[in-house]
């Protein structure tokens, strides 16, 4: 099984064959972007790099975490989906279990100003003390730029990044695409589930899955 | 915000409760539709009575608030389809939604697919051969999930209740939305069509041989095969049509089948089921 770009990588390196070693190089690197894809996040690759800025003004990039698994959660305060998991006490519960073991959770808000889920700073703040959410920071990103950049489809959406900065798991948060707060119970968490396989060296069963939820709030 | 969304929690939601249990109850109590937040809901049939032995066909009908859509079965980037959980007498037994086409919704980076307006999710009902004389009742509780600008979940119990008589039934004032249904429901694919799709790097090839069409649109009946918010290109070739789908991010493994519907530009739609082959 050959790409159409390996083949013409070969047939290039074919006529390139009498070429000085330099010119095959160019032709090489020619080739080779041409197969590189849009840079976006796919398991099993790396991570793209971001910086980005908390609710407390403390910029974060994900290379300043090498050496860590990173979480990385889509919120809005406002849908149901995202309700369930808060009003239940499940994501605190899990931004907790995690973070006391090392990992760096960060809520990412992406809702544009005026859209459902948009905070403020301050206000965003207010409800993390009020819901008594645990992540490492809450990320504010009203232009979308994070959202874009992995391509975050819904609230909640959750990736995790492993220590060597390659994207492990991308998908819903667990196997009950519902709002019903009792789905919470007895539902299995695809999030605790890959951080628990990888820590534990073993290979991540659910690597994706179709994440659930409200639309995530982007700018048109 | 924050406090206005703790106030939110505690009091709105009760009494948002409390207002769906007096639909409940009283779209239990007459049988027509329930008005609900931002749609109307109603369980109909396609006649007035039942025919022992003979299939019953019943169906949701949706009447969505101007902007607002709910979900086709599988529902794109977001959102969830429509639920349904039958109480039917003994030896009766329900079929699957029977899903329309769906549209394409959204903008951007997130699309959805499902229904604006209207629209009935019509449902087939065996019977038994026999039934003793009287009343059938047919009780369905449903869940969905509305959406604009943001999404609000809701449900309702309704219940139908239908003379049987073994003869064969007058059609009900329902009927005509059945026979709209069953006109644009998708068909099986012609024969003289062949359809397969080629999985390339990044995306499949779905060609469609022995059909002269400008437009189509493919509709995934699995989520996180193809990139729903790609654009479809189509190429039209000397007797073949190619449509060409962006293979989704989260898709890490090639599927042996491409399977949905096929909506062309008459209007029809149709179901297909494409082998995938790999690249040679």
């Amino acid at each position: 099984m050959r790409s159409p770009e390996q083949k013409s990588l070969d047939a290039a390196l074919q006529e390139a064959g009498h070429m000085k070693k330099l010119g095959v190089w160019i032709v090489l690197a020619v080739s080779v972007a041409l197969v590189v894809p849009a840079w976006a996040a796919r398991v099993g690759e790396k991570a793209p790099d971001f910086t980005a800025t908390d609710s407390n003004g403390v910029q974060h990039t994900l290379s300043q975490y090498a050496g860590k698994y990173v979480v990385l959660e889509w919120h809005n305060n406002g849908c149901p989906y995202v309700r369930k998991q808060y009003n239940s006490g499940n994501m605190q519960k899990l931004q907790k279990q995690w973070t006391s073991r090392g990992v760096i959770w960060l809520t990412v808000i992406s809702s544009a100003p005026g859209k459902q889920g948009y905070v403020t700073a301050s206000e965003e703040n207010d409800y993390l003390k009020q819901m008594n959410a645990a992540p490492t920071a809450a990320i504010l990103d009203p232009t979308g730029k994070l959202g874009h950049l992995y391509d975050a489809k819904t609230s909640p959406h959750m990736f995790i990044i492993d220590p060597s900065g390659t994207l492990i798991y991308d998908g819903a948060i667990d196997d009950q695409p519902t709002p019903d707060p009792a789905s919470v119970n007895g539902a299995t968490n695809f999030v605790s589930q890959a951080l628990t396989e990888a820590m534990a060296g073993k290979p991540v069963g659910v690597q994706t899955s179709r994440p659930y939820g409200c639309s995530v709030k982007y700018a048109n | 915000m924050a406090l206005a969304h703790s106030s939110y929690q505690t009091v709105i939601v009760p009494i948002r409760l409390a207002i769906t249990f007096i639909m409940l109850a009283i779209a239990s109590a007459r049988g027509g539709p329930a008005e609900l937040q931002h749609l109307k809901i109603e369980l109909v049939s396609d006649t007035k009575s039942v025919d022992p032995g003979r299939p019953l066909w019943v169906g949701l009908h949706f009447d969505i608030e101007k902007g607002w859509h709910i979900y086709w079965r599988n529902p794109g980037d977001s959102g969830e389809p429509p639920r349904v959980r039958w109480s039917l007498p003994d030896g009766f037994h329900a079929g699957e939604i029977e899903w329309p086409a769906p549209a394409r919704l959204g903008s951007g980076s997130v699309i959805d697919y499902g229904y604006e307006e209207s629209v009935l999710l019509p449902v087939e009902i065996e019977t038994p051969e026999s039934l003793a004389p009287g009343r059938v009742t047919i009780s369905a509780d449903v869940s969905w999930l509305v959406c604009k600008d943001i999404c609000v979940p809701g449900k309702a119990g309704m219940t139908l209740s239908l003379l049987m008589q073994p003869t064969p039934g007058s059609v009900s004032e329902s009927h005509v939305l059945f026979q709209s249904a069953k006109l644009h429901a998708p068909k099986p694919i012609p024969t003289a069509w062949k359809v397969s799709a080629l999985a390339e790097k990044d995306s499949f090839v779905l060609t469609i041989y022995g059909n002269h069409v400008r437009k189509a649109s493919f509709f995934p009946l699995e989520p996180d095969q193809i990139d729903n918010a790609a654009a479809q290109t189509i190429t039209i070739l000397p007797g073949e049509v190619r449509l060409t789908l962006k293979k989704a991010d989260r898709l890490l493994k090639t599927p042996t089948t491409l399977d949905g519907v096929l909506e062309l530009s008459s209007g029809q739609a149709y179901n297909v089921s494409a082998p995938v082959q790999l690249p040679r």
